[in-house]
């Protein structure tokens, strides 16, 4: 299995953000993705959503020979298929580790807590029982899968009805949906896993990280919980943790936790109860392909968020530092020069109303260059001086390289970098403003 | 079946807090660098090491700037009561290299070996609950034994709460499988710092913390056989030490 | 012909007994020491402001460094030292040699000597005859000429004086741990008994005949088509199982104890010294003889 490869700088960023209290895409550090679950046409199947992560349960049933340790107990099997469409770095075919993981946990947050009454799916005392097989797609892996795995797995088990059975006198008869309604599984509890991210030693406990946050994370631990705030599963990894309280403390945050996602998916199963009844027509998993909006299949480019507020103490910041540094008189520079625009949901752009290039990333480390920072218009002129000269030195690179009088040579005018350089930062309603 | 009975005593006569018996050997094999022995009440196991050197097979795992560890833990056929159809490859034996591999990977030092490999090797003879403790015992003692410079022991415990109320520590085959639940935990008792938490079944989060202390006291107080062990070991093989003051 | 079976219970115990009195040991994780004015060694580890052991082995303090040794670890190299190694793969301009390292040692194009003793800069065609020079699994003895940054040793086998690294013959090869050698001026040795031994630094032991001095060998000329006589045989093997008694005893390997040892284990024939209370026997004597001699 390849590594997924973080580079250091984003390492380093994100540990920097988390120790200042921040997550990059602007929760809180207990706050959850957004969680859906969609269920199918059939009984146990569904469609479960947090974030981006996106896993796809189905529950069904076979009639098997049970074990000879436990003769009038049913089976139940629970399976995760990790693969290369979960994400780049998943070798498909070959098990890997995290498959592995995924598959014990979840098999002792259902198997070994005995949530489902195994003894209900008896049909025929040592020679015929239910084997219940959950079988766990996943589709995207980014990050927190054990959760939204263990959340699919609990919606498709609520949700499955196995066919009704009568027992003749030689064998016994399954009967079909038509003939007899079937029997949904006997659940005593509820169970649900929870992961954090500790960093830190410890100082910061993130919940529902995402791929990224688990992977630069030190530790990264897993509680299973039910609603009676028992403990069904617990899974660390990573480095040394040094106290036992901070698992004691992370399980009574998952307690809360699991709580609210139990509620939720006890709401859906209503909903969906509710829908069946009233005899209208399923909508299924097509709902989940399904959209209306034109922006149905396009993907958030951004994933870093700010808030307008902290965005605007930002920029006061850094102009007044400037204005002590230069001593130039400066233009009110609150609102005229500078503009906050904003291009989705919770998610905002500075952009400057002057010919300054906004947003070319950070400092040039390989040269000195005098241009300081781009998003201050006080240091205008200096800006536009440096501009020019390196303009002027990429006009003349370019008529030197061509030796051969067959080529073309095209001479880039100042204009024509300026206009393809701002065509790639900004939204296209705001090229007019430029000229 | 009571797991503990009213005057106090568990199913093979212990008190709740109290070990199964431990005995150990270091050195048993003259092929790897360095084995061990271990047996913890009925379960037995054997671990093997091999290395640091150098990596075998492909040259692109070498990690450049700390060594590769890698870890098998099989269990043999006829470990448990009925015969295991699959010694490795299985989802649970999978699990237990996975935690081996962590346990183990939180004492080497693995600055010292870049470009290495170190090779661990479990094998467990018979199994009668704390399986994965007892390898783990083993595979500290047989590190030790290969010389490869370690932060600490890493040992590790388990622990349950019986009849909902009394914790007991060091679990044996029947204990875990009457029902109650598990916690299993590998710690380096000096500092104090936990490197493995596994739980199984289920209990209420708020015994959570005690069956924590008692495992970690299980620990501790299983470092203390190994330690002796080790110093015993060492005194047995002492006329090696004469080089030194010849030198 | 019978063979010896026992129980593990019934296993001998190997150790010799010693009258000097039991060293301070360390393990793992325990303190040494508080004060912040030592140097640390190999084997220890600084953990706030004091030095804890990293490994189990005893306490070797020289003026303010502090060193533990263990009883048992892989060779780590000293430029200087003689190694009996394996070639393990042959790559461009460079032989790779297992001698029982963390890391493979590397025995450069450069660094042998040419068949025939010519000195000249070596070429593509020397390169591509590497293979008929030295192949994988061939068994060379070399000095240590240098270490890498990254701990690989350096090897080189171009002769000094009389003394002929290269390719290694007729002849038997046991492995011990690196820590029985004892360091000595020279590690080639013509036994008395009749036959000459290569204790490797790295804990190879290269055991063969008599070796002329006028023969040309050493290099890559080997000789495997003489017949060793069967007394000559006899010697080696014996010479052999002794060498296991002493190792399987703790006892450190020079010429003298391997020679003493030898000569107590004349008493018994070749093949009874494989049973472990006979090997226990030789090396207490040899361990008395040893001390008499102190």
């Amino acid at each position: 299995m390849k590594e997924l490869i973080v580079s250091t700088c984003e390492k380093n960023f994100i540990r920097q953000a988390v120790s200042q209290g921040k997550r990059l895409d602007g929760r809180k550090f207990d706050d959850l993705r957004k969680l859906d679950i969609k269920y199918g046409l059939e009984w146990g199947s569904c469609v479960t959503t947090l974030g981006s992560t996106k896993v796809v349960a189905q529950v069904s049933c076979d009639v098997q020979v049970p074990k000879t340790s436990r003769p009038n107990e049913g089976l139940l099997f629970i399976n995760v298929e990790l693969s290369g469409m979960a994400s780049v770095h998943f070798e498909s075919g070959k098990i890997n580790d995290a498959e592995v993981k995924i598959n014990r946990i979840l098999e002792k947050c259902f198997r070994e807590s005995k949530c489902i009454d195994l003894e209900a799916l008896c049909i025929v005392a040592e020679e015929k029982v239910w084997n219940v097989r959950v079988d766990l797609n996943i589709l995207n892996y980014e990050g927190n899968v054990v959760g939204c795995c263990s959340i699919a797995a609990l919606a498709a088990l609520a949700h499955f009805r196995h066919p009704d059975v009568t027992s003749t006198g030689e064998g016994i008869i399954i009967h079909s949906e038509a003939e007899r309604d079937a029997i949904p599984l006997t659940i005593h509890h509820y169970p649900v896993a929870v992961s954090f991210a500790l960093f830190d030693q410890g100082k910061h406990i993130i919940h529902d990280p995402t791929a990224l946050e688990e992977h630069v994370s030190d530790v990264q631990l897993v509680v299973c919980v039910n609603s009676y705030r028992e403990l069904c599963g617990l899974y660390l990894e990573g480095s040394s943790i040094k106290t036992v309280d901070l698992v004691v403390r992370c399980s009574s945050q998952a307690a809360k936790i699991a709580k609210r996602l139990v509620d939720y998916v006890r709401d859906t199963l209503q909903e969906d109860q509710n829908v069946r009844n009233s005899n209208m027509q399923v909508p299924g998993l097509v709902s989940c392909v399904n959209e209306d909006s034109l922006f149905a299949l396009s993907q958030e480019r951004l994933i870093i968020k700010l808030t307008d507020r902290e965005l605007q103490e930002k920029i006061k910041e850094l102009t007044t530092e400037t204005e002590e540094k230069l001593d130039v008189e400066m233009k009110d520079c609150s609102n005229e020069d500078m503009k906050i625009v904003s291009t989705g949901p919770s998610s905002a752009e500075l952009v400057s109303n002057l010919d300054v290039k906004v947003g070319l990333g950070d400092k040039n480390a390989w040269m000195v260059d005098e241009g300081g920072d781009y998003s201050s218009e006080s240091e205008n002129s200096e800006v536009e001086l440096v501009q020019e000269v390196s303009r002027h030195e990429k006009v003349i690179q370019l008529e030197l390289s061509g030796d051969s009088e067959e080529e073309e040579v095209t001479v880039l005018k100042p204009e024509n970098l300026e206009q393809r350089d701002l065509s790639q930062k900004l939204p296209k309603k705001k090229k007019s403003g430029k000229k | 079946m009571d797991l503990i009975s009213d005057q106090g005593l568990r199913v093979d006569g212990r008190r709740a807090g109290e070990l199964r018996r431990i005995r150990c050997k270091l050195g048993v094999y003259d092929q790897p660098d360095g084995s061990a022995y271990l047996e913890q009440g009925h379960t037995k196991v054997l671990a093997a090491v091999y290395g640091p050197h150098q990596i075998r097979g492909s040259r692109t795992k070498a990690l450049q700037d700390s060594v590769v560890i890698n870890c098998q833990y099989s269990m043999a056929t006829f470990s448990t009561g009925e015969r295991k159809k699959r010694p490795r490859g299985d989802r649970r034996s999978t699990e237990m290299t996975m935690l081996l591999k962590q346990a183990v990977s939180a004492v080497i030092k693995a600055e010292l070996y870049p470009r290495s490999q170190i090779d661990v090797f479990l094998e467990v003879l018979q199994a009668d609950g704390g399986n994965y403790c007892a390898c783990v015992n083993a595979a500290t003692l047989a590190l030790i034994d290969a010389g490869i410079p370690l932060r600490e022991y890493v040992v590790a415990c388990t622990a349950s709460l019986a009849n909902g109320k009394v914790p007991l520590v060091d679990i044996s085959h029947l204990e875990e499988t009457m029902g109650g639940p598990n916690l299993t935990v590998a710690a380096l008792p000096l500092s104090g710092q936990i490197a493995v938490m596994e739980m199984s079944q289920r209990f209420h989060i708020d015994h959570l913390e005690e069956v924590t202390q008692l495992a970690l006291q299980g620990c501790r107080d299983i470092y203390k056989i190994l330690d002796k062990a080790v110093k015993e070991h060492l005194l047995e093989t002492g006329d090696f030490f004469p080089q030194l003051e010849s030198n | 012909m019978a063979h010896s079976i026992r129980l593990a219970s019934e296993r001998v115990d190997f150790s010799v007994p010693s009258d000097k009195a039991p060293p301070q040991l360390f393990t793992p994780g325990m303190v040494i020491s508080q004060e912040s004015g030592f140097m640390r060694g190999h084997g220890t580890y600084g953990e706030d402001d004091s030095i804890k052991a990293s490994v189990a082995g005893i306490v070797d303090r020289v003026n303010k460094l502090v060193v533990i040794k263990p009883l048992k670890s892989r060779y780590n190299g000293e430029i200087g030292d003689v190694v009996v190694g394996r070639i393990t793969e042959v790559q461009q301009k460079r032989w790779k040699v297992d001698t029982n390292a963390r890391l493979d040692a590397t025995l450069f194009l450069y660094s042998v000597n040419l068949p025939g003793g010519e000195l000249r800069r070596r070429s593509v065609e020397d390169e591509q005859m590497m293979r008929k020079y030295l192949t994988e699994g061939d068994l060379i003895s070399a000095e240590v000429q240098n270490i890498n940054s990254d701990g690989s040793l350096s090897l080189h086998t171009r002769s000094l004086k009389n003394i002929k690294y290269g390719k290694l013959g007729q002849g038997m090869l046991i492995k011990v741990f690196p820590s029985l050698i004892k360091r000595q001026k020279t590690h080639f040795h013509n036994l008395p008994c009749g036959a000459s031994i290569i204790l490797g630094n790295n804990g190879f032991i290269w055991i063969s005949p008599v070796i002329n001095a006028e023969e040309e060998h050493g290099g890559f000329t080997i000789n495997l088509e003489d017949a060793v006589p069967k007394s000559v045989r006899e010697v080696m093997v014996r010479l052999r199982n002794s060498i296991n008694a002493l190792a399987a005893s703790k006892i450190l390997l020079f010429d003298t104890s391997i020679q003493y040892a030898y000569d107590q284990s004349k008493k018994y024939s070749v093949v009874e010294l494989l049973n472990p209370e006979v090997m226990l026997d030789v090396a207490v004597m040899t361990q008395h003889q040893l001390q008499m001699l102190e």
